[in-house]
C-alpha cells in the first residue's frame, strides 16, 4: 500500500505535465486537442528509433524526441489547425482524424506489437521503507523540473506573458501588439513539448504501441475536466486526484483487487463523464462549459 | 414549394438507388467475390445514414457512433452464443439496448452543448471498447467473437443452398437497408426532422415556439441509436460475416468506423440522408477496390494489409473538412438535396394537422 502511494505521488507529476500542455491549448486558445496522446506516441517513437536503430546515446535521443514532438505540434498548427480552430466542433473531427492518421503511420513503420525504449536510470533504490524503481524517481524529478520552467517561462519572459495575455483575452492582446499567429504557434510548440517529455516517461511500464495514445488522451481529458478547462492549479491538484486513482488501479492485484494493466484509463472515464454531467466547471473552474 | 420538391427529389434518388441495387445480380453485374462488400456496404449505409439524422439533421455531433452498432452487436452476439437464444429474439434485444443506450447518452445532451457532448459520446464509446477488451474471456476481446451457424438468421443459414447465401443475404441486407433508410428519410422530412433542424441552427427559437429541445434532442438520439442498432444487430447474424471484432475499421466498437462513419457522411454531404447513403456505398466500395490492389499490382506489394487504406480514409476526412465542408457530392449535384438554411421553417404541432 504504501508503495502504491508513493508510486502514485511520483507518477502524479508526469500527469501533471501530460495535462499541462493539453490545458494550456484549451485555455489559450480554447482547443480541444485529441491528438495530445498521439504526441506523446511521436516522441517515445522518435527516441525509440535515435537510441535503437541509431544508436544515439540516449539521453541526445530523449531530446530529439521532445525536438520532433515540438516541431510536429508546430507544424500541425500551421498546416491544418489554424484554418479550423474558430469552429470546436470541426478541431475536434481533425484532431481526432490527425491521431490516426499518426497512428496508422507509426504501424506501417513500426508494426503493432509493443516496443520498449530502455529507461534512462536503471536500478532500484529504497526511499524511506519502499523501493521504487530509478526511472520513476527520474521522471518525478524532471517533471518538476519541466512544470518549474514552465512556470518560469510564462510568469517571466516576453513571449510567456504573450501567452496568458492570449488565455485572459484574444482580442485584447492583439490590441497591445501581440502577434496572435506567432503566439498561437509558439504555445502549441510548448505544449508538444511537454507532451512530448511526458511521452518519454509515460512509456515505464508498459512500453509502447501505435495505439498508445488512447491512454494518455484519456487521463489529460480527466485531468483537466476535474480541474476545471485551462485552471493551471486545478489541474494540478487533479493530476494528482487522476494519478493516484490510475495508479491504484495499475498495482491493485498486488493488494488482490481484481483490477490491472487493462483497467488503466477506466477511473479517468467515469470521473470525466461524472464531472461533465454533475459539475461542468470542475473543481477548481470559474464557469460552466 | 421548393421544399416539397427537395423532400421528393430525395425520395426519387433513394428509390434508385435501391432499385440499381436490386437489379444489379439479376443482370449479373455482380462477380462473386464483390458480394461481401456489397452486402457490408448495405450496413455501413445504414450506420451512416442513421448518424446523419443525429449529426446533420439534429446537429448532435457524435464521435462515437459505433457505440450504438457495438452494443447492439455485441449484445446480440453475445446472447446467441453464450445463452442460445434464436437470431429472432437477440436482434430486437441489440437494438433494445442500443436504443437505451441512446437515451442514455442523449440525457446529458440536455445540459451539454456542442464539443462537450461530443467528447461524452467519444469518451463512452472507449469505455465500452474497454470493457469488452477487460471481460476478454467473455468477449473473446480483440480477436473477435465468432459465430456457428446455428447463430445466422434463420431464412440465411438453415436450409439455404451454399451457393445461393450469399445471393440472398445481399437481398436480406438490402431490404434491410432499404426499410431502415426509407424509415430514416421520412422522418426526416417529417415534422420531426423539421424540429430537429430547426434544434440545429437555433435552439432557443425552438424554446420559444414552446417546443422542448431536451425531448427532441434524445429523440433524436433514440431515432438514430434504433436504426444503427437494429443493423448493428442483424450485422452478426450473416453468414459472410467472419468473426465480430471490436477493433480496426471492420470492428463495430471502433473508433476507426465511427471516423469512417464520418468520412462518408461528409463526403456525400451532411443533412442530406441521401447524402451520407451514397458516400457510403463510395467509401465501402472504394475500401474493398483498393484493399484488392496490392495484391494484383506488382508495385503495390509494400501496401500489404488495411492501414494504408485507412490512412488514405483520415488524410481524406482532414482534407474534406479544410476545402469541402459542404461534401463532394453536393458540389456536383448542386443545391437539388442541399437545403439553405434560411428556408427552415418550424412547423408547430397544430399547424400540420
Amino acid at each position: 500500500m504504501e508503495q502504491i502511494l508513493l508510486l502514485a505521488g511520483l507518477r502524479s507529476a508526469v500527469y501533471a505535465l501530460l495535462a499541462l500542455g493539453f490545458t494550456l491549448l484549451f485555455g489559450v486558445a480554447g482547443v480541444l486537442n485529441l491528438a495530445h496522446g498521439a504526441l506523446l506516441m511521436i516522441s517515445a517513437y522518435v527516441a525509440f528509433t535515435a537510441f535503437t536503430i541509431l544508436g544515439l546515446p540516449l539521453v541526445l535521443a530523449v531530446i530529439l524526441g521532445v525536438l520532433a514532438t515540438s516541431l510536429v505540434a508546430a507544424g500541425l498548427y500551421r498546416s491544418v489547425i489554424c484554418r479550423v480552430q474558430h469552429s470546436s466542433i470541426l478541431t475536434l473531427v481533425v484532431t481526432l482524424a490527425i491521431a490516426l492518421v499518426l497512428q496508422e503511420v507509426v504501424a506501417m513503420a513500426f508494426g503493432l506489437g509493443a516496443k520498449s525504449l530502455p529507461p534512462p536510470l536503471g536500478g532500484v533504490s529504497t526511499v524511506a521503507v519502499v523501493r521504487v524503481e530509478n526511472v520513476q524517481i527520474l521522471a518525478f524529478v524532471v517533471s518538476w523540473l519541466a512544470l518549474g520552467g514552465c512556470w518560469l517561462f510564462m510568469e517571466r519572459t516576453r513571449s510567456g506573458k504573450a501567452i496568458r495575455a492570449m488565455a485572459m483575452s484574444g482580442k485584447g492582446a492583439a490590441l497591445v501588439g501581440i502577434d496572435i499567429e506567432r503566439t498561437y504557434t509558439a504555445t502549441w510548440a510548448l505544449s508538444g513539448a511537454l507532451a512530448g517529455l511526458a511521452g518519454i516517461f509515460f512509456s515505464y511500464p508498459g512500453g509502447i504501441d501505435p495505439r498508445m495514445w488512447m491512454d494518455p488522451l484519456i487521463i489529460s481529458f480527466a485531468i483537466v475536466i476535474l480541474g476545471g478547462l485551462g485552471s493551471l492549479p486545478g489541474s494540478l491538484l487533479a493530476a494528482h486526484l487522476v494519478g493516484f486513482a490510475e495508479t491504484f488501479t495499475y498495482y491493485a492485484p498486488q493488494v488482490h483487487i481484481p483490477l490491472g494493466a487493462p483497467w488503466v484509463g477506466v477511473p479517468s472515464l467515469l470521473l470525466t463523464v461524472l464531472i461533465l454531467l454533475l459539475r461542468p466547471q470542475g473543481l477548481l473552474g470559474r464557469s460552466a462549459p | 414549394m421548393n421544399r416539397r420538391r427537395q423532400s421528393r427529389a430525395s425520395y426519387l434518388v433513394f428509390a434508385s438507388v435501391v432499385g440499381t441495387l436490386a437489379l444489379l445480380p439479376a443482370f449479373n453485374l455482380v462477380p462473386k467475390e464483390w458480394y461481401a462488400p456489397l452486402i457490408f456496404a448495405n450496413f455501413f449505409a445504414i450506420f451512416a445514414m442513421s448518424w446523419d439524422l443525429l449529426a446533420g439533421y439534429a446537429g448532435q455531433m457524435n464521435l462515437g457512433h459505433a457505440l450504438f452498432i457495438g452494443v447492439a452487436a455485441y449484445t446480440s452476439g453475445l446472447a446467441g452464443t453464450h445463452l442460445e437464444w434464436p437470431p429472432w429474439v437477440t436482434i430486437p434485444l441489440g437494438m433494445g439496448t442500443s436504443v437505451i443506450v441512446g437515451a442514455l447518452i442523449g440525457i446529458p445532451a440536455i445540459r451539454l452543448r456542442g464539443p462537450y457532448l461530443a467528447l461524452v459520446t467519444l469518451l463512452a464509446l472507449i469505455a465500452v471498447y474497454k470493457l469488452v477488451l477487460i471481460y476478454s474471456d467473455v468477449t473473446e476481446g480483440i480477436s473477435g467473437m465468432s459465430f456457428t451457424p446455428k447463430n445466422f438468421f434463420p431464412p440465411l443459414g438453415y436450409d439455404v443452398p451454399l451457393e445461393r447465401v450469399k445471393l440472398v443475404t445481399y437481398y436480406y441486407s438490402l431490404g434491410l437497408m432499404a426499410l431502415i433508410g426509407a424509415g430514416l428519410l421520412v422522418i426526416a422530412h417529417s415534422r420531426w426532422g423539421a424540429i430537429f433542424r430547426a434544434i440545429r441552427d437555433n435552439e432557443a427559437a425552438v424554446e420559444a415556439s414552446g417546443l422542448s429541445p431536451a425531448k427532441f434532442k434524445v429523440v433524436a438520439f433514440m431515432v438514430s441509436a434504433s436504426a444503427a442498432g437494429l443493423a448493428g444487430a442483424a450485422y452478426v447474424h450473416l453468414p459472410v460475416l467472419a468473426a465480430l471484432q471490436p477493433a480496426g475499421l471492420d470492428g463495430v466498437l471502433s473508433l476507426d468506423l465511427s471516423l469512417s462513419i464520418i468520412v462518408a457522411s461528409v463526403a456525400g454531404g451532411l443533412g442530406t440522408i441521401i447524402g451520407p447513403l451514397i458516400g457510403a456505398y463510395i467509401t465501402k466500395l472504394g475500401q474493398q477496390y483498393l484493399s484488392a490492389l496490392p495484391s494484383q499490382v506488382e508495385a503495390l506489394h509494400i501496401l500489404e494489409g488495411q492501414g494504408w487504406i485507412s490512412l488514405l480514409f483520415w488524410i481524406l476526412l482532414v482534407l474534406l473538412v479544410l476545402f469541402a465542408r459542404k461534401g463532394l457530392l453536393p458540389l456536383l449535384m448542386g443545391d437539388l438535396l442541399c437545403r439553405p438554411v434560411e428556408e427552415i421553417q418550424i412547423h408547430t404541432g397544430r399547424s400540420q394537422q
